[in-house]
């Protein structure tokens, strides 16, 4: 489902109408009394529209991979055996990679290692929120993408897969963009005005359009 | 943070993920979102999630 016409030409006045970098925030307990920050994950936002249970948080799987540990008990990751085997191939890929201090393994280099498991785990999180996946513009011109963030390197070593942010970037052609984000502890649904909480190291997962989660928030706030 | 073994990542642990701050509103945008209609929303309802069957394939 995507915006509707009216709906893109308000963001289309927002880009207009204001600086490059502007933000604006809308805090969604004015609209939906009750809502929880806990609800409010920037994954569950921009993935699914907080239509994906909690429980399904992708930084289960970055964990696994990482650790070896279990998945959430309950989770659809949990009970997809692929994902569970997946996990389990990558961490034994990731140990071996540590072990050959961050050389190739397999022929594959450590940054296209990095780079693959991270953009299978967005597309995964957004296909479990239903989203499909599509390019180019939709009807009113829009494009809709589900952008995730990671951190590459920190303190001079080497991460492994990770996220550390999520948002939905609208495309509104022309040049214009807005990104509509969610912060840890918070309510505040952020509306960042051509430009992005980052620039390089994110995967973006372009899809045909917005879930019914979306469309319930977007509606009443737009 | 997973600080006993330099090589583990500061960010990829469960707890650290999204750990970070929200934008400052150094140029905010006023009157951006419609007015806040009590009760006439209903929060999105969980849904239960699925994989495709062709999630992780070969991969």
């Amino acid at each position: 489902m995507p915006l509707t016409h009216q709906q893109l030409n308000q963001l289309r006045t927002l880009c207009q109408q204001n600086p490059i970098g502007a933000i604006g925030g809308a805090n969604l307990s004015a609209y939906f009394p009750g809502i929880q920050a806990n609800q409010c994950a920037c994954w569950r936002w921009a993935s699914s529209g907080f239509n994906t249970a909690i429980g399904d948080d992708p930084a289960w799987m970055f964990t696994a991979i990482m650790l070896g540990s279990a998945l959430n008990p309950g989770s659809t990751w949990a009970n997809t055996p692929a994902a569970q085997a997946y996990a389990n191939n990558r961490y034994a890929e990731y140990l071996q990679y540590q072990a050959n201090n961050y050389q190739a393994v397999n022929a594959v280099t450590w940054n296209n290692w990095v780079t693959s498991v991270e953009s299978i785990i967005a597309a995964s999180t957004c296909q479990l929120a239903g989203l499909t996946p599509g390019a180019g513009p939709q009807t009113n011109g829009e494009r809709y993408f589900v952008v995730m963030h990671f951190d590459r390197i920190s303190n001079g070593q080497n991460n492994a897969p990770n996220y550390t942010h999520w948002w939905l970037k609208i495309d509104l052609g022309n040049g214009q963009f807005c990104c509509l984000e969610m912060f840890p502890g918070s309510t505040n649904l952020a509306c960042r005005i051509n430009n992005a909480y980052a620039v390089a190291d994110n995967v973006e997962c372009e899809v045909t359009d917005l879930t019914a989660g979306h469309l319930a928030v977007l509606n009443a706030v737009l | 943070m997973t600080a006993t073994n330099p090589k583990l990542p500061p960010v990829a642990t469960l707890a650290q993920q999204c750990s970070i701050n929200p934008p400052k509103l150094s140029a905010p945008i006023t009157n951006w979102a419609k007015a806040a209609s009590s009760g006439q929303n209903t929060f999105p309802k969980t849904i239960v999630g699925k994989l495709p069957a062709d999630a992780f394939k070969n991969k």
